[in-house]
């Protein structure tokens, strides 16, 4: 397999903050990438770096073989990319930018243009400066995929998107991994990096901590716990769970974390009445936290 | 349709421009309109205003009575010079620094085209508007003359036009230069109006203030103006001195764009 993105000990500094410290990342082809970390761990910074928005300060990105900042026209050639924070020129109906960027890109193939809006429910006759945040996602995801792309680099693609708009994009972006193409995308939403992406790096403090297959990241994935009983329960017994973590009981409720499958906890938890179960996903901190916190200082 | 980046800053502007084409015609429609009351007033104007206290704001000692003395003064001397930098100064910025605030700098940047392409042709778009405007003052002070019959060559009015369209490049390449180098639109505008005020000034009293008498090469103002156009006929060597400042500033902000990170 081809390596279509090679980051080499790249470092950004913007005075003496450092954005991102010698970050290594190899991203191969026909795969879904995800880049995942809380705001401000530097993942925009490395995208822009990628498509030579900004320079890095040390270090070397390739794309393609191909250096990011000597050959980046010709790079460009084949890349999509939809910047975090989208900003269109609002006094332009859609239509008209998406027209303007099919000339700008040489894209001739106006039908594809336009299914790719009718998939994203996206009413391209309106003014931007007249459109939602979401709407405005929708425009950019379209410029970026419209010359359909070798590799496409979506900088938090999902922001703004209902759920049903969200679902169609995880489809559109899985049938172009199906056509061989490869995806770099960043997110600091767990869920939506499971749901479609093949691999993952994690960035924290702009320093990568962890790279890993989803599936592996699934399986070890943290999720939060609150159980109502009915009755007092036997603490000893959930401590004793080796998945359980950050156990808490306050009067007839057990909180926790719960690092992979929560099989066990469930199991001995039904040993008695249950009121009620609430649980929701760990945020990306606290499932890293648990999943390093041997490994790293996180 | 929008075929590439140049059109989509004329097209951009083409209200803007639309509007001071508009408001430069009638300016100049009522300048040219009070030449006639002006010229009767004849010498006693002229011992008014020919003093040195005065000279600043007149420039280079001219006969009031005559219609290119009266232009010089009214018009081209300080006025036209203003309305026009104002314009470029505001396209200079909006073209680099402006989109760049605006955050769609990022989408653009992201085509296929270099940067150097991006700045190119965001230039010859400032270069066109520009131009456009200079040609406008050309054609609506010289259908004014003719109108009232005023003793004044067309070449002469074409000779001050091109110099003021180069006065205005000047100072709207400033800012398009400084929007390349730092991409902060404040500077964009402020930097360039205070060198404008500043090389005026060291143009005016040049022969008052011994000191501005060697600075004033610095000006601009003094290769536009200081062997008036259009009084004296085509200067070819302050053209070619203002052209060479427009490509300068044009070449520096290619070299800045090209090599900064971009915010």
């Amino acid at each position: 397999m081809d390596r279509v993105i090679e980051i080499s000990n790249v470092s950004k500094n913007y005075g003496s903050v450092k954005a991102l410290r010698n970050l290594n990342l190899s991203v191969i082809e026909g795969e879904i990438f995800g880049f995942l970390g809380p705001n401000g761990a530097g993942k925009t910074t490395a995208l822009r770096i990628l498509v030579d928005y900004i320079r890095s300060s040390s270090g070397t990105c390739k794309i393609f073989g191909l250096d990011t900042v000597k050959d980046s026209s010709t790079i460009k050639n084949a890349i999509g990319y939809l910047p975090g924070n989208i900003q269109l020129y609002k006094s332009m109906k859609a239509v008209d930018l998406l027209k303007y960027f099919a000339n700008l890109r040489g894209v001739t193939d106006w039908n594809y243009v336009e299914n790719l809006a009718n998939s994203l429910d996206s009413d391209i006759g309106i003014k931007i400066g007249n459109m939602s945040k979401g709407n405005q996602q929708k425009i950019g995801l379209i410029q970026a995929m419209m010359h359909k792309p070798r590799l496409l680099i979506l900088d938090e693609p999902t922001s703004g998107l209902d759920p049903l708009i969200q679902e169609q994009f995880f489809i559109m972006i899985e049938e172009i991994r199906n056509a061989g193409k490869t995806v770099f995308m960043s997110s600091h939403v767990l869920s939506e990096v499971e749901r479609i992406c093949d691999r993952v790096s994690i960035l924290k403090n702009g320093t990568i901590v962890a790279t890993e297959n989803i599936e592996t990241l699934k399986i070890k994935s943290a999720q939060e716990f609150e159980i109502h009983f009915s009755t007092p329960i036997q603490k000893d017994k959930f401590m004793s769970l080796e998945e359980v973590r950050e156990l808490k009981f306050n009067n007839n409720i057990l909180k926790c974390t719960v690092i992979g499958s929560p099989d066990n906890l469930l199991k001995l938890a039904t040993q008695s009445t249950i009121d009620k179960i609430v649980t929701h996903e760990s945020n990306l901190e606290t499932t890293f936290l648990s999943f390093y916190e041997d490994q790293t200082e996180f | 349709m929008i075929k590439n980046i140049f059109l989509k800053s004329i097209r951009d502007y083409r209200w803007a421009t639309l509007w001071w084409s508009i408001g430069v015609s009638l300016t100049s429609v009522l300048i040219i309109a009070i030449y006639p009351d002006y010229s009767k007033a004849g010498n006693e104007l002229n011992e008014l205003l020919n003093n040195p206290a005065m000279k600043a704001f007149v420039g280079e000692l001219v006969d009031l009575t005559t219609a290119e003395g009266f232009l010089t003064m009214e018009g081209y001397n300080l006025f036209f010079p203003v309305l026009i930098i104002i314009f470029s100064v505001m396209l200079g910025t909006a073209f680099v620094s402006g989109e760049e605030k605006d955050g769609t700098l990022e989408l653009l940047t992201s085509t296929p085209l270099s940067r150097n392409s991006i700045i190119t042709q965001k230039f010859f778009a400032l270069f066109s508007l520009t131009t456009f405007l200079g040609f406008i003052f050309f054609l609506s002070i010289s259908i004014g003359a003719i109108v009232i019959d005023m003793d004044i060559s067309i070449v002469k009015i074409t000779n001050i036009s091109i110099h003021l369209a180069l006065l205005g490049l000047v100072f709207g390449c400033l800012s398009f230069f400084i929007g390349s180098m730092t991409g902060v639109k404040s500077y964009s505008i402020g930097i360039p109006a205070s060198v404008a005020l500043i090389s005026y000034l060291l143009n005016a009293f040049s022969s008052s203030i011994a000191l501005f008498g060697t600075l004033k090469y610095l000006s601009p103002f003094y290769y536009y103006i200081d062997k008036n156009p259009l009084i004296h006929g085509f200067s070819p060597w302050n053209t070619v001195a203002l052209i060479s400042i427009i490509l300068i500033l044009g070449l520096l902000s290619l070299f800045t764009f090209k090599n900064r990170n971009l915010t």
